[in-house]
């Protein structure tokens, strides 16, 4: 009876998902902006670092983890979700796998926010989650994929439209980038070293930190924009073919910028330079996306002007195009030299982050929430209301941000008539942000008020309405059309298919192989020390720096000497690759909240650091750096030291057979004597507290090339 | 700096990854027409109708009747 | 329209937004039109469709009655059919009426309303709907009504023109795929070579991008570049050389050079040139390779000619394809149908309109077992005829018997253009050039002379010509398709700018096709005597006016000459005399000092007669334009700097309003037969002269295939068109002047061009003649030359263009792209 499979075939949307994805996407939304604003208020008050579970260094990649994975992501695969069922005319492949996706999901990120705070990270950031939370991550977006391939084979609209494109990119990519940045190896149940040490490690970081914000933050969002947008404006989208264009233009150059992070590094020059030169091509389709968005709106403003939702996209748009155009600009090394580690990175993330992301999600939801609930929005005006207050909070985080990067970039340059730094004491450049700090912490107060009165707007929605589970709808089947024909008409043609799905798969498989292939040998290779004088960590101090890592010092202090004047006369000899060989992870950090501490081994006695761990400001007075009681109070877990010295063996760093069977002993040995030091300064401590290992790790910091002199 | 091989690989096989989809996408046709696409997805799903009224044009004169 | 109906208020059609010329239809307290388009709103309210009305306001076409059983025909079945089971069947129509989002939404909302459509696709910019459906309970001729029922009736296309349109989808396709190869691999070798110049001291990483170049570089060499190495190969076959070759030259050298490179690691090669200049190639030829889907520059009579015909058989009508028409055969025309074949009239009052043939502008009467030609348009009622001619050997058919359009390779992109002619030069330049250096080494220092032998032949290629060109051109292409006129392609464009005479058909082109009745604006109605004194007095001028007033009397019935008395012509005012002591005055507003009838600022039409009889103010006749409006400007303006020619198949008589603007008489010739016209056009570009032809009908065909650059007018897309290298619509014929004008501009860009990348090559060479041309400077100096030239192209012909858009009044076409 084939005639029957050609009859209309009813079938039903699952609003279901969207919904519980939606949902998520409101609350995680709230907590993760939140959090936000607890940071930007320890950035001027450090009394608001309560205990060490809410320690700035702590819950920063909190946040961080929230907003990227958890808001955004929900708001992705709600936007996804909705769109592909519609776009492919199917019902989403499988209901136990959408499941699996969102509680899976949803454990990844209550893993998160339990692990953070007890200080269990790598500290490479936007993946800092131990490596059990990564498999469990890598699950589900595997069950994301087949997801969204299911529906596509089992399509009944023959063209995939744009958006989908951008999705595809966006699953494959994400799923390299989480793959190649997560090779650890772990310790214990929640512990683990990168495999990656140093400069190697840094480059890999930030060839997946740049690719996250690509196929993370920006191509799943073109793809909803490209969906979403005509649909609110109820016209189609300027030029579809711009939008296939810039679709392949963005996905082939974004790949190659990720090297711009690292300028002035130690990374060799050409890299950098491709970097940036990749950088500057990515305005061309950046802008193209934002254009074409904005051309949609052309002959539509005055529904603009009474309709929130449009508001929000347009703002969102210019958000875009803003942070685009800024990008390539920060990746100019002259620009660089400024903006980087200061709190212009800051703002030109937030201007991306605040307005592109968060506005489209808002837009969307606003979008969403009535349409598969059969209601209307329960108050335009609080839409209204939302609007405002969200932009005036983007404007308040921004401007101040960018004014205080600028100053602070400014001032850590700035040379007195003699020669030397104007403002030596890197403090003075701190307490002047002070001022911008607040107005930056009310301007995310206000885009917070803003996200909770959606909330409250769109649960009432939901309440007034009712959702629809199961959107019935019907279409022709694609399938046996296409099939029969094919089959009849160009036998050829699945010639034309089978080699594409036969090169993706072969390719992968390419990948992987060569994954598993080149990593052990390039290992061994890259660990022949390049500089002599450089010596792997005593068990002490690799102790120390695992604290250094649990506690986030990281997001305050970097630890790379750029080759400047300013720098090498502020913190001492500019740094070097081979000085990083037995990093794992390396601790460059990307953000200067307090000064580098690549040099810091030596410059003051234990007593200095140990009273500064106590209480910063007793050493620099309006120090907003939080003090660390419970270094003092807790022992030293000395019990894996041991796995970790063997385990660091495995990675390549010659500690030799003797070295870790008496790791425990050495470490002793090492800790009384850093004892006996302080007691001579008059301070008495046990020394099985952890503040000795700290003390130790610090005082070794970039000390070994000095003993070449 | 061994890893700038492993990383440009892997890049260089996405980019050609991508670069065979975008040959797919020509060669199936999915570039025939880039003008219907934009305006189809503004059109609302069609929902089913229970009794479907069937039509039949009957030449000669210009009237459609329900047959 | 009549310039009082703008006062009045319309009641528009709910369903199409017509005005509802006689009583509207009242449905659901909505207006209609016509039954039909009430009947489509009914039918689209029983199905639950209303959205059709909400995507658009009044999106609706008022439905056509026409039949389209014929399809059901094996013969129309087989070629429209393109795939059938025993489950369904493909079909694809032309529908020419889609114009906006609610139409999609209709088509493909089809299987609502008739359950044995499975599925409708629509291609918005060909306007091509796919129907699959269920043959077995629809047939394809009742799918077709079905759809011309709602509105979009289906126009069916002949084999040779789907044929056509197939190929040219088809090699844009490849086109687009290599494109797309071709930019991934110009990318990727750039990053590859990148390292190279900001000093990449890691060897190992040296040797792995050379590879990786050497791949891409194949790949973009071979595959992209295969048309390169195809077309020269045949051009050189035809001992011809075109610009081609020593773009082809460059990029084959510069290949294997860096393949030695790269293999003998002596360096990095030329590949990111090499791909570049492809990239940059390509762009161009996908640029110039614009083809309107909804026009057709090949039709022959064939696709004039109607589909089917109805034969009488045994007693009653039956409908069979034209092809299967017999000699003897008894067809029944109806009125404003096209006679088949020559055929003599058995029965019915004959009144033959041959203009589209002939470019005999009056109806001809024929009397019963006369001979009427094929071709002819029935005016009137239905008549019986007998085939006496099989088609292709009608009278009118035999001009395409004439070689001119049996030579396939007439006109084609081999014709002798400005890149082809320069590449020659260029690459005999470049070879002594190449010649010289080598020797001049030989003797000086043999150890590099390969090197500058083929610096020189890499760095020099003309690339900019050959950017420059395909971009210029399609540029102006694309504007003047703004302008609503579509040239056939770029080579077409080049020839039109090349152009020193011009040669106009008169009747539809210069003047309209028909002239209808005047209207008439009098305060009272006019004595049969008042009648025929006006005509009397009309008599006595030739002025225009005063001639249609006197035909126009003549329709009415009046032609009785009367005394007339002092009669007097006022040159440029109007004419008097005086019939038994009543004066009567025809002229314009002033002549008769009559009032205002209109606000003052209303456009006061030329084409106005008024009348005063006694001092009393009658009112005016308004005759509709005899001319095209704003030809007279249009032709003085030309003037200046061609010969300009009339040719027509009408009397001279008609050609009053013309005459003023051929200056020479020779320059105008009356009663030419269509192969007339055609050896003329011969004729002239035997005495070198490069003849631009402008018609609009069949009988303009010959001489639009011969002239060098054939020109199609038309009232709109869908009217048929002969073929042509150019359609232009009819009311853009005015601005001819300009569009020559900008086609010339085209072609100084590209000249200009030219020479600022002989500039660049100069500094190349420069470099190349000493034996050390870098891959740093190849690299950067083709790109930045490519580009500058894509960029000058592009900005330079916009720039004219939007001048352009302001001297001319556009009517934007609605089908983009």
């Amino acid at each position: 009876m084939k005639v029957e499979t050609i009859q209309l075939e009813k079938f039903s949307y699952d609003n279901k998902i969207v919904r519980n994805f939606a949902v998520a996407t409101i609350i995680w939304g709230i907590v993760g902006m939140l959090v936000g604003v607890i940071i930007a208020t320890q950035l001027f008050e450090p009394a608001a670092n309560i205990t060490q579970y809410g320690s700035f260094g702590r819950i920063r990649p909190l946040h961080t983890n929230a907003v990227i994975f958890a808001f955004v992501g929900n708001a992705i695969f709600a936007g996804v979700y909705y769109s592909l069922q519609r776009l492919l005319k199917a019902r989403i492949f499988s209901g136990f796998l959408s499941k699996f996706h969102f509680w899976g999901w949803q454990t990844i990120i209550v893993l998160a926010a339990i692990t953070l705070p007890l200080g269990i990270t790598t500290s490479k950031e936007y993946a800092e989650l131990e490596w059990p939370i990564d498999l469990l991550i890598t699950l589900v977006w595997v069950a994301f994929g087949i997801n969204m391939f299911g529906t596509i084979v089992k399509r009944r609209e023959r063209h995939l439209y744009v958006a989908i494109w951008f999705y595809i990119a966006t699953f494959i990519t994400v799923a390299v980038l989480h793959l190649v940045n997560s090779f650890e190896l772990p310790i214990s149940f929640f512990k683990s070293y990168m495999v990656y040490a140093g400069v190697q490690d840094a480059l890999v970081q930030w060839w997946y930190g740049h690719n996250a914000v690509a196929f993370f933050l920006t191509t799943p969002y073109l793809g909803m924009m490209y969906y979403f947008l005509p649909k609110m404006a109820n016209r189609p989208v300027y030029s579809y073919r711009l939008s296939i264009l810039h679709f392949w233009a963005l996905i082939f150059i974004y790949i190659w910028a990720g090297p711009h992070h690292l300028l002035y590094s130690t990374l060799p020059d050409w890299a950098q330079s491709l970097g940036v030169v990749f950088s500057i091509m990515l305005i061309a389709p950046s802008w193209g996306g934002m254009i074409n968005g904005l051309l949609t709106l052309r002959g539509a403003w005055d529904q603009v002007r009474e309709n929130t939702i449009l508001k929000f996209m347009v703002v969102a748009l210019t958000g875009y195009g803003l942070a685009t155009f800024e990008g390539p600009m920060l990746s100019l090394k002259n620009i660089n030299a400024i903006a980087h580690f200061t709190d212009w990175v800051v703002a030109h993330v937030h201007v991306g982050a605040l307005a592109w992301n968060g506005f489209m999600t808002f837009a969307i939801l606003y979008w969403l929430i009535p349409r598969m609930f059969n209601t209307s929005i329960f108050s335009e005006k609080l839409v209204k209301i939302h609007f405002w207050i969200g932009t005036v909070g983007i404007a308040f985080y921004a401007i101040p941000m960018y004014i205080s990067g600028f100053t602070q970039g400014m001032m850590w340059k700035q040379f007195t008539p003699e020669g030397t730094l104007q403002y030596g004491n890197f403090l003075d450049t701190t307490l002047q942000l002070i001022p911008m700090h607040q107005m930056r912490a009310l301007g995310g107060t206000l885009y917070l008020i803003g996200a909770i009165i959606m909330g409250y707007n769109l649960f009432k929605t939901m309440f007034q309405g009712h959702l629809t589970e199961n959107e019935a709808v019907e279409a022709a089947p694609l399938q046996n059309l296409e099939e029969q024909e094919v089959k009849a008409l160009h036998w050829h043609s699945w010639l034309e298919r089978r080699p594409f799905q036969l090169l993706v798969a072969s390719l992968i498989a390419i990948l992987i192989g060569s994954l598993v292939e080149l990593i052990p040998t390039f290992m061994v290779k890259s660990n022949v020390p390049t500089i002599s004088s450089v010596q792997p960590y005593t068990p002490l101090e690799l102790e120390g720096r695992d604290i250094y890592i649990r506690e986030g010092c990281v997001s305050c202090h970097s630890q790379l000497v750029r080759p400047f004047r300013s720098e090498t006369e502020r913190y001492g000899e500019f740094s070097k690759s081979g000085e990083y060989v037995y990093d794992h992870p390396f601790l460059w950090g990307s953000k200067r909240t307090g000064p580098d501490l690549q040099r810091e081994g030596g410059k003051y006695p234990h007593s200095w650091h140990f009273n500064h761990m106590m209480d910063p400001s007793s050493m620099s007075p309006g120090s907003i750096m939080p003090s660390y009681p419970w270094l003092f109070e807790q022992n030293l877990n000395t019990s894996k030291t041991q796995d970790k010295i063997s385990a660091m063996k495995t990675l390549g760093v010659p500690y030799d057979a003797y070295q870790i069977k008496n790791a425990v002993k050495e470490l002793n040995t090492q800790a009384r004597e850093i004892q006996a030091k302080l007691a001579e300064e008059k301070i008495k401590i046990s020394p099985d507290k952890e503040i000795i290992a700290v003390i130790a790790y610090l005082q070794r910091l970039g000390t070994d090339i000095k003993k070449d002199q | 700096m061994e890893i700038i091989y492993i990383l440009i690989s892997i890049s260089f096989l996405l980019a050609l990854s991508f670069l065979a989809a975008f040959i797919w996408s020509v060669k199936s046709g999915q570039q025939n027409d880039l003008v219907t696409p934009a305006m189809r997805i503004l059109m609302e799903d069609s929902k089913p109708i229970s009794e479907k009224i069937n039509f039949k044009y009957e030449s000669r004169n210009d009237t459609i009747r329900k047959v | 329209m009549k310039n009082f109906e703008i006062f009045e208020k319309e009641i528009i059609c709910f369903h199409c937004g017509e005005i509802c010329k006689e009583e509207p239809i009242q449905f659901q307290d909505k207006n209609f039109c016509c039954s039909g388009c009430e009947k489509v709103y009914e039918l689209l309210h029983d199905n639950n469709l209303m959205d059709y009305y909400t995507c658009d306001v009044n999106p609706g076409i008022s439905p056509s009655m026409h039949e389209f059983e014929f399809l059901n025909n094996s013969k129309f079945r087989n070629q429209l059919i393109t795939f059938s089971n025993s489950n369904f069947s493909k079909v694809n129509f032309h529908l020419p009426n889609i114009h906006c989002r609610s139409c999609l939404y209709l088509l493909e909302n089809i299987n609502k309303i008739n359950s044995s459509v499975i599925k409708s696709q629509l291609n918005f910019g060909k306007k091509e709907l796919s129907v699959w459906f269920k043959e077995s309970e629809l047939s394809i001729g009742e799918l077709a009504s079905l759809l011309s029922k709602i509105g979009y009736e289906p126009l069916i296309h002949q084999g040779d023109e789907l044929e056509e349109q197939k190929k040219t989808f088809l090699s844009d396709k490849k086109l687009v795929l290599k494109l797309g190869v071709a930019g991934f691999c110009m990318g990727n070798i750039m990053l590859f070579s990148f390292p190279e110049y900001l000093g990449l001291e890691d060897a190992g990483l040296e040797k792995w991008f050379g590879f990786l170049n050497l791949f891409l570089g194949s790949i973009s060499v071979f595959y992209t570049g295969s048309d390169y190495f195809s077309n020269v190969w045949a051009h050189l076959k035809l001992k011809k050389i075109t610009i081609e070759a020593p773009v082809l030259l460059g990029i084959v050298v510069g290949y294997s050079r860096s393949v030695y490179e790269i293999i003998f690691h002596q360096g990095a090669g030329y590949m990111d040139s090499v791909s570049g200049l492809l990239f940059f190639l390509l762009i161009g030829k996908w640029f110039q390779q614009k083809s309107f889907d909804f026009l057709s520059f090949n039709r022959n009579y064939t696709s004039y000619f109607p589909l089917t015909i109805n034969k009488i058989q045994g007693g009653k009508e039956i409908q069979i394809p034209l092809s299967e028409i017999k000699l003897g055969d008894r067809i029944l025309i109806r009125n404003q149908e096209i006679i088949p074949a020559d055929a003599i009239l058995i029965k019915g009052n004959c009144k033959i309109d041959y203009s589209f043939v002939t470019g005999e502008s009056d109806i001809i009467e024929i009397n019963a077992r006369n001979t009427i030609y094929a071709g002819g348009r029935q005016t009137g009622e239905l008549i019986e005829i007998e085939v006496i001619k099989d088609l292709q050997h009608s009278h009118l058919t035999q001009l395409w018997e004439q070689d001119t359009f049996k030579d396939p390779l007439f006109k084609t992109e081999n014709w002798e253009n400005f890149a082809n002619t320069t590449g020659k030069y260029f690459t005999i330049g470049l070879f002594a050039l190449a010649v010289g250096v080598g020797a001049y080494w030989g003797f000086n220092n043999p150890l590099i002379w390969q090197n500058a032998v083929i610096s020189v032949l890499i760095i020099a290629c003309p690339c900019a010509l050959a950017i420059s060109y395909p971009f210029s051109l399609g540029h102006t292409m694309r504007w003047m398709s703004i302008f609503n006129f579509y040239f056939k392609n770029i080579q077409a464009l080049e020839r039109f700018s090349e152009i020193d005479t011009l040669v106009f058909d008169k009747t539809g082109t210069l003047t309209l096709q028909k002239d209808q009745s005047p209207s008439i604006q009098f305060t009272r109605g006019l004595s049969e005597n008042e009648w025929n004194q006006l005509y009397t007095l009309s008599l006595q001028s030739s002025h225009p006016l005063s001639r249609q007033l006197n035909k126009y009397a003549i329709e009415l019935g009046f032609q009785e000459v009367l005394p007339i008395k002092e009669f007097e012509e006022i040159p440029g005012k109007g004419i008097q005399g005086i019939f038994n002591d009543s004066l009567i005055q025809l002229g314009s507003r002033k002549y008769v000092n009559a009032p205002m009838t209109e606000p003052n600022n209303y456009y006061q039409s030329e084409s106005r007669l008024y009348v005063k009889i006694q001092d009393e103010y009658i009112g005016y006749l308004d005759f509709p334009w005899q001319n095209r409006k704003g030809i007279e400007p249009m032709l003085h303006q030309l003037y200046q700097d061609y010969d300009l020619y009339l040719l027509s198949g009408d009397k001279k008589q008609h050609a009053y309003s013309l005459v003023d603007w051929f200056h020479k008489d020779e320059n105008m010739l009356f009663e030419m037969s269509p192969m007339d016209k055609m050896k003329f056009i011969k004729k002239l570009q035997a005495k070198g002269k490069k003849v631009g032809m402008i018609g609009d009908g069949l009988n303009d065909a010959g001489a639009l295939k011969e002239a060098s650059i054939g020109i199609a007018i038309s009232e709109n897309h869908l009217q048929f068109t002969p073929a042509s290298d150019g359609i232009l619509q009819a009311n853009q014929l005015n601005n001819l002047g300009y569009y020559l004008h900008f086609s010339k501009f085209a072609m100084k860009v590209i000249k200009l061009s030219f020479l600022l990348s002989l500039v660049y090559n100069i500094i190349g060479l420069s470099y190349a003649v000493q034996g050390h041309l870098s891959p740093m400077v190849a690299a950067i100096l083709m790109p930045i030359n490519s580009l500058s030239m894509l960029l000058i192209a592009t900005i330079s012909i916009i720039w004219k263009g939007k001048k352009l858009e302001k001297l001319v009044n556009v009517s934007k076409s609605k089908d983009k792209n």
